[in-house]
């Protein structure tokens, strides 16, 4: 339980629950120690730097690595390989894996039949995903002669396939222009409104922010915050205040001083301050500011952005440290 | 089950490469069967009086021997020389009548299957190919949370293969018929048939030969998962063979010695004696000529029990893939 953040904000039942979940590799300990729950629908983002623990974490989940200690379950169900659940679970893990000799429907087609799809299912289910992700164009194409975009889109359908209870996506717009990185994207929240969970594990944290309600950060194998995304990025919330005249900050600052010793001050330049107070004070200090005839030109709500929240949880491991280094 | 070897039927009907080693097997086994025909069909070349002659006077030499002792012993080994050469010639005619029967319809499909081991390393090419496939692209990652049970999504290749090899059976049974009709069409010289086939035999030679194949592509099963790869198998297959039969004729398991008879326990060892003592049986020419009259096994074990020996290795093989594709961690 050291270091991890078990959400339990959740309402309903969570789709995945992880407990004590351990994996080493030799010697290496790629997942130490996570209690984590997952709750139906929304899209929950993964973060962490590299060798954070992510696809580890990710590829247990899928079942295809079995975990040292611990236990994962899905729907209430426990995974490990080969569980039965797993039938309900869509992925699409690091590069796609597809049948580069078949076409996009036959590709398709396999993993329908694999997931005992009928054929009347499959007639409907396969041009609808094709066109879902923009191939549908190309539907009689090999995969083989597709561009890296239009593999990491087939993957897709075949992760989004037979209407999955869960999906897991490792880095779903690798290799995609723009377009495609929108297309991506909007696919993923349309899918997360129709009430499919899903984890999005993702290095571009702007991605991170504009799609996922919930959001876990890993670092060493273990969880370093996890829950509603506005709550981690409400971490180190404050109040920006800016006056016309140096010496209004000045009177401010004492003022706040006096008043209210449990906030936090710092002077941003100056004729500016930031109040380590919560969103919902905003108007006690205006109120408070007014009433010494102290009146800001702007108060406004400093939140840090993921990146910053990333960062702070992350930057003295190893990977992330050398990244800063030579950036 | 089903729906994942109708999968499998969607995954491999446009495999070009499982196309072109079951159109390579095919032809070699033509190749090998026509080939086979040609040298059992073309008589020895027959010396002219006048080249026997010749060669012995370049290569005779009499000393102080006059002239018409010259002629004399000249006209002995002349004579001698193609006398032998006529005896060679009966022998080979006598032996032809049996020989050629290896071409009529009864014996062609055992002909064929005896004529090399084209569909036993063509199972294994297609073995490690389906299994390796999966590592090599990393859909095992996709098939195996598709289809969720590892042992059903196992069980399922070994049928797929098992069928693959099954009609690889048929493929070139028919081609032994096809080639020994092409063979009556075009009026080729062929004798008249007088080894019958023993059916109920020949349908065990048949069966053997299954088995043998099956634990082939057990093995290559087996190694493919172990080694998540489809390349190196082909070669440690051919290893492993060549170790067998080394192994076998070591001393120490001569008889007599401490280890008289332990390789029997060996896969091709048991593979070769349930083949070959099935094939006497069934009458099949080629198998018999193909084995020739040395290396007798010491068959010290019934036949079933060899069969047992080599299921045996077959079910070893299935349980090391299956255990292997249940414990491991999918890492591609």
């Amino acid at each position: 339980m050291e270091g991890a953040t078990i959400d339990r904000t959740v309402a309903s039942a969570p789709v995945v629950e992880m407990r004590g979940l351990v994996k080493h590799f030799a010697e290496a300990r790629a997942v130490d120690g996570i209690d984590l729950d997952i709750p139906a629908g929304g899209v929950y983002g993964l973060l962490g730097p590299n060798g954070a623990g992510k696809t580890t974490t990710i590829r247990i989940l899928a079942g295809l690595l079995w975990p040292t200690r611990g236990a994962v379950r899905v729907l209430g169900e426990p995974v490990e390989p080969g569980a039965r659940v797993l039938g309900r679970v869509g992925c699409l893990i690091e590069r796609p894996a597809l049948y580069p000799w078949l076409s996009a429907t036959d590709n398709l087609r396999v993993f329908a039949t694999m997931r005992g799809m009928s054929p009347a299912e499959q007639a409907r289910a396969v041009p609808a995903a094709l066109d879902r992700v923009g191939l549908a164009a190309v539907a009689r194409r090999k995969a083989g002669g597709f561009s890296t975009g239009m593999r990491q889109r087939l993957a897709l359908a075949v992760a989004f396939l037979g209407g999955p209870v869960l999906v897991i996506l490792d880095e779903p717009t690798n290799g995609l222009d723009p377009n495609g990185v929108v297309d991506v994207r909007r696919l993923i929240k349309a899918l997360a409104g129709e009430g499919t969970t899903i984890i999005l594990s993702s290095h571009v944290l702007p991605e991170v922010e504009q799609l996922c309600d919930r959001i876990a950060i890993m670092r060493d194998g273990r969880i370093a915050a996890a829950g509603p995304a506005r709550d981690v990025l409400g971490t180190g919330e404050r109040l920006f205040v800016r006056f016309d005249a140096p010496a209004q900050a000045a009177a401010a600052y004492r003022l706040l001083g006096e008043r209210r010793p449990s906030w936090p001050l710092e002077r941003a330049g100056d004729a500016a301050l930031l109040v380590e107070a919560a969103a919902t004070d905003a108007s006690g200090l205006n109120r408070l500011l007014g009433e010494a005839s102290i009146f800001p030109a702007e108060l406004g709500i400093r939140r840090p952005s993921l990146e910053d929240v990333f960062r702070e949880l992350t930057l003295d491991q190893p990977d992330v440290a050398a990244a800063e280094l030579a950036s | 089950m089903k729906a994942l070897l109708q999968a499998d039927w969607i995954r491999y009907r446009r495999r070009l490469d499982l196309w072109v080693i079951v159109i390579g097997m095919l032809l070699f086994s033509t190749i090998g069967f026509l080939s086979g025909y040609h040298r059992d069909v073309t008589d020895p070349e027959q010396m002219t009086e006048a080249q026997v002659r010749q060669m012995v006077v370049d290569t005779s030499f009499f000393e102080g021997a006059t002239q018409e002792e010259i002629d004399a012993q000249t006209e002995q080994l002349v004579h001698d020389w193609l006398d032998s050469q006529e005896q060679d010639r009966i022998r080979w005619d006598e032996e032809q009548k049996t020989t050629l029967q290896q071409y009529d319809l009864a014996q062609a499909p055992l002909t064929i299957l005896g004529s090399g081991f084209g569909p036993l390393i063509a199972a294994f090419l297609i073995a490690t190919l389906i299994v390796g496939d999966e590592f090599r692209h990393g859909t095992i990652r996709t098939a195996l949370l598709a289809a969720s049970h590892r042992r059903r999504f196992l069980a399922a290749r070994l049928v797929t293969i098992g069928t693959i090899t099954a009609g690889l059976f048929a493929l070139v049974i028919a081609l032994g018929w096809l080639l020994s009709l092409g063979l009556h069409a075009v009026g080729a010289e062929l004798a008249p048939p007088t080894e019958l086939v023993d059916a109920g035999a020949a349908f065990g030679l048949v069966g053997a030969e299954v088995l043998a194949v099956l634990a082939a592509v057990g093995l290559g099963v087996a190694m493919t998962v172990l080694l998540r790869s489809g390349a190196f198998p082909l070669l440690l297959g051919i290893v492993y063979a060549f170790v067998e039969l080394f192994l076998a004729n070591l001393p120490i398991f001569a008889p007599r010695e401490p280890l008289a008879g332990f390789q029997q326990v060996f896969l091709t060892y048991e593979v070769q004696r349930l083949v070959r003592t099935l094939a006497e049986s069934s009458n099949a020419i080629a198998f018999r000529q193909g084995f020739g009259e040395n290396g007798e096994p010491l068959g010290l074990l019934p036949l079933w029990a060899a069969a047992a020996i080599v299921a045996a290795w077959l079910g070893l093989f299935v349980a090391i893939a299956d255990r292997r594709v249940r414990r491991m961690d999918i890492v591609e």
